[in-house]
């Protein structure tokens, strides 16, 4: 960016007056700025601790364990007349709604799993085609149009996944709805592949120079240096777009609600049905006050979320970090 | 001739087969991801042709009927978007400067930006679990326009304040040290140099954000709601409940009580991707104008 | 902001009136101004979006907001005071752990039925209640149970909180609870489009879920059509009253289209029939799902 000619502010009148009023001016500003940035860290604490808040209600009601661990999500379960389900207990577990939400993590888990395998090689092709093997395409076209696809709405890509994907995945399992596992895994890999393609090329263009000219220069080809120097090199940056792809994928409610089925089970197969955390948040928020207990286990699932992403953070950190220390 | 360095050749040619065979592979890779991503948008633009029109994107929606248009949706899409653009940018902006500017290094201004960076990957409908808890139940306010737009501010904030750190960070330091030289204050060189200097830059990065939350929903469904005015929706009310075009894009698919629901569809997914073309675009080429008009050239 | 917003009211209220004089069929003896709220079940849904269009323009200053999610959404919102009316298939003393329930008033709109769909290839047209009872709860999982062609049963439903689900399985469930497998869709337009194209679905929805432009082949229940003219004679069992609650007495819009709902005039008209409800009139009784 070229910037010349910068307005010179004008010199105070007012002498030492002036002067001090600057200063005084000068100190609330910047107190004015700070209160702002704090103001972004206070939004980041009240997210955390009003969903933290909202879930804990959710182990008066079954224990921890249980929810994480237990595949058994029933909260619509019709209580039978007479019967208090406070707190479930092995007399009540039979008819009383449970919250084991195993199943819905680990459709998560699965589903994410899935789409990861399938964009990261696509991405990491697509990367080297735009800063090795076709440079003058790949950043004057290919770059700027992924940059353009990060954008686009992730319900867009659902209703692709919808009406595209799904009728695709009936046909090859020959029946059931399509709504499935590997439809959701499919559009969340389509919906990262911009994300994860333009980070890895990043990762690889910022390899220093040095490092490929002295593999060329010992006779190595071309595909010998990118993969003895440039993804060694560049492992950080691609292990930092990956795992952005993750939490992009493990974040994303809408697109994957429209195309897995919504069933609230463990998904046994690639063509059936599943739930995910951000799905059951969003088709069963809905229920609102009619289920109360139901809510605080929504509430739970999100700040499984949050932790998840959270650790996902500090991952990219530390992967960043100790690609510094070992320059 | 020795039997090593046959060996060696035959290694070496076998290499050269490797590269060969391995760039293949890459530019197939990249053939296929651009195939796959005209396809999808082609598919986009084609099926949403028909409604490409005036009518559609400036008429109601319809009850029974088909032949319904968006501009409700629409409309709350901006309005929204615009509404949330007003709270997070300056605080975004002053946030950035701060950070570019003020923040002494060390362990709290590190905290800071972590607290930034954590805030950019929230998953949205975690923002739309805690926007429906304070905006909507704790307020008493239902489903607003209002509500959504500070759901929104909460996504779009830590995007704003990365973008005007970077954009004053990135300011050649002869700029700073010039104008304090000349006796002014950090303040005064802000507001007066660094700030219309990186405006180009943060005009870009406002627009970038505003094609990313354009298309966010959700964080809006349990926050500005699933239902929109159809009739005098064309009022500055924050307090009426506002369905985007997003959110009744989620919405349409499962409703059937108009029987073009699907073409509906098909025309406000391409609206959306027009609309993210128009900003990506808008954004290069103002970023560049606006660039040429500071600089003089 | 403020001053903008009211002006844009008053040059609305301005075109609003010159439009009011000629519309002088109005059976509403003043036109109310303002919006009116409704969230709940997706089977009265289309009920209100007919009523929508006349009353509005019987009412040229008033605009009626519905959103179709489910009748315990509905029930909810209505008693945590988000929108006016809660549209609800059950009476609100059948939903459990809801606050305000005591303050809701019921008021009975219609009387709306549901039917047994299958994707437009199924060569069973009958079902008889013991039949779709065995389907869904599992027992049978193949379309040559029912007498039809070796084929796997895909079974399409509601969620729990949805009214016509509740309908559903007090009259052909009860005491039994649905199988697992059975995937829940979030209105019933989409159940009609899920069971339209997928081989070997079964469904159901309500009757005015079903467009000229569906696909679904619609069952027999016990030998006996799905339409009104059934249901009115008292052959046909899938029915239930529709109810539309307030918290507290209806006021101002909201009682005014309920009174438009529930007038002669629009109980007997045309929008009704091409929705498909029943009249309160015309059905004698209760259902098992009224309860």
């Amino acid at each position: 960016m070229s910037v010349t000619r910068p307005r010179s502010p004008q010199a105070d009148p007012a002498g030492a007056s002036g002067a001090n009023r600057r200063l005084l001016s000068d100190r609330a500003a910047r107190y004015l700025l700070a209160a702002a940035a704090g103001f972004a860290v206070l939004v980041l604490v009240a997210v955390y601790a009003f969903v933290a808040g909202q879930s804990f209600g959710i182990f008066d009601y079954i224990n921890p364990l249980r929810f994480l661990f237990v595949d058994h999500w029933t909260p619509y379960a019709v209580v039978p007349q007479g019967l208090a389900c406070g707190h479930l207990s092995a007399g009540t577990i039979a008819a009383c709604p449970d919250y084991g939400a195993a199943g819905i993590i680990g459709g998560s888990l699965v589903i994410v799993g899935l789409a990861i395998i399938i964009a990261t090689p696509l991405a990491l092709g697509a990367s080297l085609f735009i800063e090795q093997t076709d440079r003058q395409f790949g950043d004057r076209v290919l770059r700027p149009v992924l940059e353009i696809f990060v954008g686009i709405p992730s319900v867009v890509y659902g209703w692709v996944g919808l009406t595209n994907v799904v009728p695709v995945m009936r046909h090859l399992n020959g029946g059931g709805t399509g709504l499935s596992v590997a439809a959701a895994a499919l559009v969340l890999s389509i919906m990262i592949l911009p994300t994860v393609t333009t980070l890895s090329a990043d990762a690889i263009r910022n390899v220093h120079p040095s490092l490929p000219e002295a593999s060329y220069a010992l006779g190595a080809t071309r595909w010998q240096t990118i993969w003895k120097t440039i993804l060694p090199a560049a492992r950080a940056g691609i292990t930092t777009g990956i795992v952005l792809g993750v939490a992009r994928a493990l974040g994303e409610a809408l697109a994957v609600a429209m195309v897995v089925g919504n069933i609230q089970r463990f998904p046994t197969k690639l063509f059936g049905p599943a739930s995910t955390m951000t799905t059951s948040i969003s088709v069963d928020l809905g229920n609102g006050a009619l289920y109360p207990v139901l809510v605080h286990a929504l509430y739970a699932l999100g700040l499984l979320l949050l932790l998840i992403s959270l650790a996902l953070i500090i991952i990219i950190r530390r992967v960043s970090r100790g690609f510094e220390a070992k320059l | 001739m020795s039997a090593s360095s046959t060996t060696r050749r035959a290694t070496r040619t076998s290499a050269y087969l490797v590269d060969r065979v391995m760039t293949g592979v890459i530019r197939l890779t990249a053939l296929f991801l651009i195939v796959l991503l005209a396809a999808v948008v082609l598919r986009l633009l084609v099926a949403g042709w028909p409604e490409l029109n005036l009518r559609f994107i400036t008429s109601a929606p319809k009850s029974v009927e088909a032949g319904g248009g968006i501009a409700p949706f629409l409309f709350n899409s901006i309005y929204i978007l615009v509404l949330s653009l007003l709270i997070s940018g300056p605080i975004g902006l002053a946030a950035g400067i701060y950070m570019a500017e003020f923040a002494p290094p060390g362990r709290i201004t590190n905290a800071v930006s972590v607290a930034i960076e954590t805030l950019a990957t929230l998953p949205s409908i975690v923002v739309g679990l805690f926007g429906l808890l304070l905006f909507v139940q704790q307020t008493h306010w239902g489903f607003t326009r209002l509500g959504g737009a500070l759901a929104l501010t909460v996504i779009n904030l830590p995007y704003a304040v990365r973008i005007a750190e970077d954009s004053i960070r990135s300011l050649p330091t002869a700029l700073r040290e010039g104008s304090l030289g000349i006796g002014a204050t950090r303040w005064q060189t802000v507001y007066r140099v660094l700030v219309p200097a990186a405006l180009p830059n943060l005009i870009t990065g406002l627009i970038l954000i505003s094609g990313r939350a354009f298309g966010e929903a959700a964080a809006l469904l349990y926050t500005a709601g699933g239902s929109a005015e159809t009739r005098h929706f064309f009022n500055l009310n924050p307090f009426a409940p506002g369905a985007t075009m997003a959110v009744a894009l989620f919405n349409l698919r499962q409703d059937a009580s108009v029987p073009d629901s699907p073409l509906i569809s098909d025309g406000i997914a391409a609206v959306l991707v027009l609309g993210v073309l128009i900003f990506n675009l808008s954004a290069r080429f103002l970023g560049r104008a606006v660039v040429r008009r500071v600089s003089g050239t | 902001m403020t001053a903008l917003v009211s002006g844009a009211v008053l040059l609305l209220a301005a075109c609003g009136s010159s439009s009011a004089a000629t519309s002088t069929a109005s059976p509403s003896p003043s036109p109310v101004s303002g919006t009116v709220t409704l969230n709940g079940s997706s089977a009265l849904d289309p009920l209100v979006a007919a009523a929508k269009d006349g009353f509005e323009a019987a009412n040229p200053n008033a605009t009626v907001q519905h959103t179709p999610t489910s009748s315990g959404t509905g029930l909810s919102q209505v008693a945590s005071g988000a929108v006016n009316i809660g549209m609800s298939d059950f009476p609100s003393s059948s939903a459990t752990g809801l606050t305000n329930a005591d303050q809701l008033i019921d008021h009975q709109v219609a009387v709306s039925a549901f039917l047994i769909i299958a994707d437009p290839n199924q060569t069973v047209s009958n079902l008889t209640k013991q039949q779709v009872h065995d389907i869904f709860t599992g027992k049978i999982t193949n379309w040559s149970g029912v007498g039809g062609s070796n084929q796997a049963i895909v079974l399409i439903g509601r969620p729990a909180s949805s009214g016509t689900r509740k309908g559903f399985d007090k009259i052909v469930m009860a005491p039994d609870a649905e199988a697992a497998a059975m995937q829940p869709q979030p209105s019933g337009g989409g159940v009609v489009q899920l069971v339209g194209s997928t081989p070997g679905a079964i469904g159901y929805a309500g009757l005015g879920d079903i467009k000229p432009t569906s696909t679904v082949k619609k069952l027999k229940y016990g030998g006996v059509d799905p339409t009104i003219a059934n249901v009115e004679n008292g052959s046909f069992p899938l029915w239930f009253h529709e109810h539309m609650y307030t918290l507290g007495a209806a006021t101002g819009v909201a009682k005014a289209f309920i009174d438009y709902m529930t007038s002669d005039a629009f109980q007997t008209g045309s929008a009704m029939t091409a929705a498909q409800f029943a009249p309160l009139s015309k059905v004698k009784g209760t259902s098992p799902a009224d309860q």
